[in-house]
């Protein structure tokens, strides 16, 4: 994995403009506390995002990740852990 | 008891990679990536040239079951999806029975369970066959369809389709593949198909497994069954994605769920677990006295289950 974003405030960052992409909003306008499926991302963005995060990281996850921890910030904070735990 | 006699299936010989099918008006790219990636689609069978009787003949002329007993087809049943498929007066079951050698066949077209009218198909043609108390008669159900507009090409977040069509022969009290039970729920809520509101689509993803878990234990339940005691699942080829999903509530392995034509497929409408049937018997799946399930979902939606013996 990559060690470059791994703070939690950058991955929320860069999930946070990922789901703003999938929804055709400004970034601004997500919550990062609110679930994601509230906003409108169905099952099909949520896979593209499980994509997304594989490419950028370089690892595999599980294809329900997003669907199963629903928040940006919870999210954010799994990949924040993982990484830790890859590293460690 | 009905039974189905024999079933030939027909895939078109031109491979359509789903990227192919994107377009400003096609399936976005970003639903084609997720759908590669993560729901086990790849290709689709299409055939550009042919219209939809000439697929359909395609797989009842490899129904050699049919050869000499054409006189003995009562009905001829075409399940389909679509409602409209050809102008008027155009009349596409009848063009088939003609050149089939059936135009005395009573025929006609089910299309209200759309992609599980299939299943529909054969318990209607089991039960006209019992009511007319005709032991020695046959329907024939005609399955799969043309994609001719985006409409008919990929649903949305979900699947894209092919052109792939079945022929099943249905007799009563025949010597192949006994139907033990058939269980259908219509959950009228979502007959807006498509076109439902972004909250009853949302409320449908979340409803999808526990529905198609539920009319599955009531297929078993009437056929006496456990889900142990199934040997082989026969699914729509939707995607892999609502598969292993919906066996990790049914706590069903997986690898008994024969989806080797996903990726080749795509979903051919009705024609899905009938297709699957002959390949599953092609690769040996299936053993003599082995009990399978067809599971077949439609848009409005109605979740279908059928169990049989081969």
């Amino acid at each position: 994995m990559h060690t470059n974003a791994s703070s939690v405030i950058d991955l929320r960052t860069w999930l946070t403009e990922r789901v703003a992409y999938y929804l055709d909003r400004e970034p601004i306008d997500i919550d990062p506390d609110a679930p994601l499926a509230a906003f409108g991302l169905d099952s099909v963005y949520a896979f593209a995002l499980c994509g997304d995060i594989e490419d950028k990281f370089r690892t595999l996850v599980a294809p329900t990740l997003v669907r199963d921890l629903r928040t940006v910030n919870s999210l954010a904070a799994h990949l924040c852990g993982a990484m830790e735990a890859a590293l460690s | 008891m009905t039974t189905l006699d024999a079933v030939s299936a027909y895939l078109p010989p031109t491979v359509v990679p789903i990227e192919a099918i994107c377009g400003p008006d096609g399936l976005p790219e970003t639903q084609a990536k997720v759908f590669r990636r993560f729901y086990g689609l790849d290709t689709v069978r299409w055939d550009p040239e042919a219209g939809l009787a000439e697929i359909l003949l395609q797989a009842v002329r490899k129904l050699a079951a049919l050869r000499g007993r054409e006189h003995l087809v009562r009905h001829v049943i075409a399940a389909r999806t679509l409602q409209a498929v050809a102008p008027e007066p155009i009349n596409v079951v009848r063009q088939v029975c003609e050149q089939a050698g059936l135009s005395h066949a009573n025929a006609f077209a089910l299309t209200q369970h759309a992609c599980a009218s299939g299943l529909l198909a054969v318990d209607l043609a089991g039960r006209l066959l019992a009511a007319e108390g005709d032991d020695d008669g046959l329907v024939l159900v005609l399955t799969g369809e043309k994609v001719f507009t985006p409409t008919a090409q990929f649903i949305p977040a979900t699947t894209v389709m092919g052109e792939g069509t079945a022929a099943v022969l249905v007799a009563r009290n025949g010597n192949a593949d006994r139907v033990l039970s058939y269980a259908t729920r219509t959950h009228g809520r979502y007959s807006n198909g498509l076109f439902v509101s972004h909250e009853l689509s949302a409320q449908f993803q979340q409803d999808y497994p526990v529905s198609l878990a539920e009319v599955i234990h009531a297929a078993l339940r009437e056929a006496g069954l456990s889900l142990a005691d199934l040997d082989l699942v026969l699914p729509h080829n939707v995607n892999r994605v609502s598969w292993s999903q919906l066996c990790q509530l049914l706590d069903y392995p997986l690898d008994r769920v024969f989806m080797d034509n996903i990726p080749v497929t795509g979903h051919c409408f009705c024609a899905d677990p009938f297709i699957n049937l002959q390949s599953a018997v092609e690769r040996g799946r299936l053993s003599p006295g082995d009990r399978y399930l067809m599971v077949a979902v439609g848009l409005g939606a109605t979740f279908s289950a059928m169990v049989l013996e081969h």
